[in-house]
């Protein structure tokens, strides 16, 4: 039980000095072009259907999936084939259009030539943290 | 709710003197005050300030005893943080394995 509290505290430390976030790193076998057109086509990878008009700043993008669950999110730095983020929007529907709330947060996908390949480092990011203590 | 609460836990234990406070209650239980002040370099004054932030936060509860109150860990809402991180690390784990398949075909 104890041990159990402390390795709770000693992660929620953690997490507090790099902040709440998590990060993940891949490498694909294709350059930064492949990779970029690859992750845009969101169904394939990310989400079961999507739908976006343009990516750009400012553009919404919405992801839907298999159970019926949908969130849309907002581009904001769009940079190809470099970076692409977006801001989720604080709520999530399910199939009978029902809202419920989620974490205000935010994803960054960055793209890192790797020889012949390419990097792409994931960060997603809650954003209440730093409002709560500001 | 849970939201505001996750950022009150984060920032509670943005403070040096009050992980010290949260690293003790988790080695040995529930301890009063005093103990704590014993045990973390500050005065009583101020661990009884950081006791209550950290009340605040949710992360410490206290308990009277006789003629004193014992305070000890309630670490529910670092789970819900903690949690946060597990589920979304795992989402992200399996839409980039559909990636990297989608890449290798």
């Amino acid at each position: 039980m104890v041990a159990q509290l402390q390795g709770i505290c000693n992660q929620a430390v953690a997490y507090y000095t790099c902040g709440v976030r998590i990060e993940r790193r891949i490498t694909l076998p294709v350059g930064s072009a492949d990779a970029w057109a690859g992750i845009l086509d969101f169904s394939s990878w990310f989400c079961d259907e999507h739908a976006l008009d343009r990516v750009e700043a400012g553009a919404r993008v919405e992801f839907r999936w298999a159970d019926g669950v949908s969130r849309a999110a907002v581009f904001e730095d769009v940079e190809p084939p470099h970076t692409l983020s977006f801001r989720w929007l604080p709520f999530a529907r399910d199939d009978s259009g029902r809202a419920s709330p989620r974490p205000q947060a935010r994803v960054e996908i960055t793209l890192e030539p790797n020889g012949d390949g390419v990097d792409v480092i994931v960060i997603e990011r809650r954003l209440d943290r730093a409002e709560a203590i500001a | 709710v849970n939201e505001k609460r996750i950022g009150a836990v984060f920032s509670a234990l943005g403070d040096a003197t009050r992980r010290h406070v949260v690293e003790c209650l988790a080695e040995e239980g529930a301890l009063t005050a005093t103990e704590l002040a014993e045990r973390v370099p500050v005065t009583r004054q101020a661990i009884a300030k950081h006791l209550s932030t950290l009340a605040e936060a949710g992360l410490v509860a206290s308990e009277p005893q006789g003629r004193e109150v014992r305070y000890h860990l309630t670490p529910g809402p670092m789970s819900e943080a903690v949690g946060w991180i597990a589920d979304t690390g795992a989402e992200w784990d399996s839409r980039l394995r559909r990636l990297r398949d989608h890449f290798a075909r």
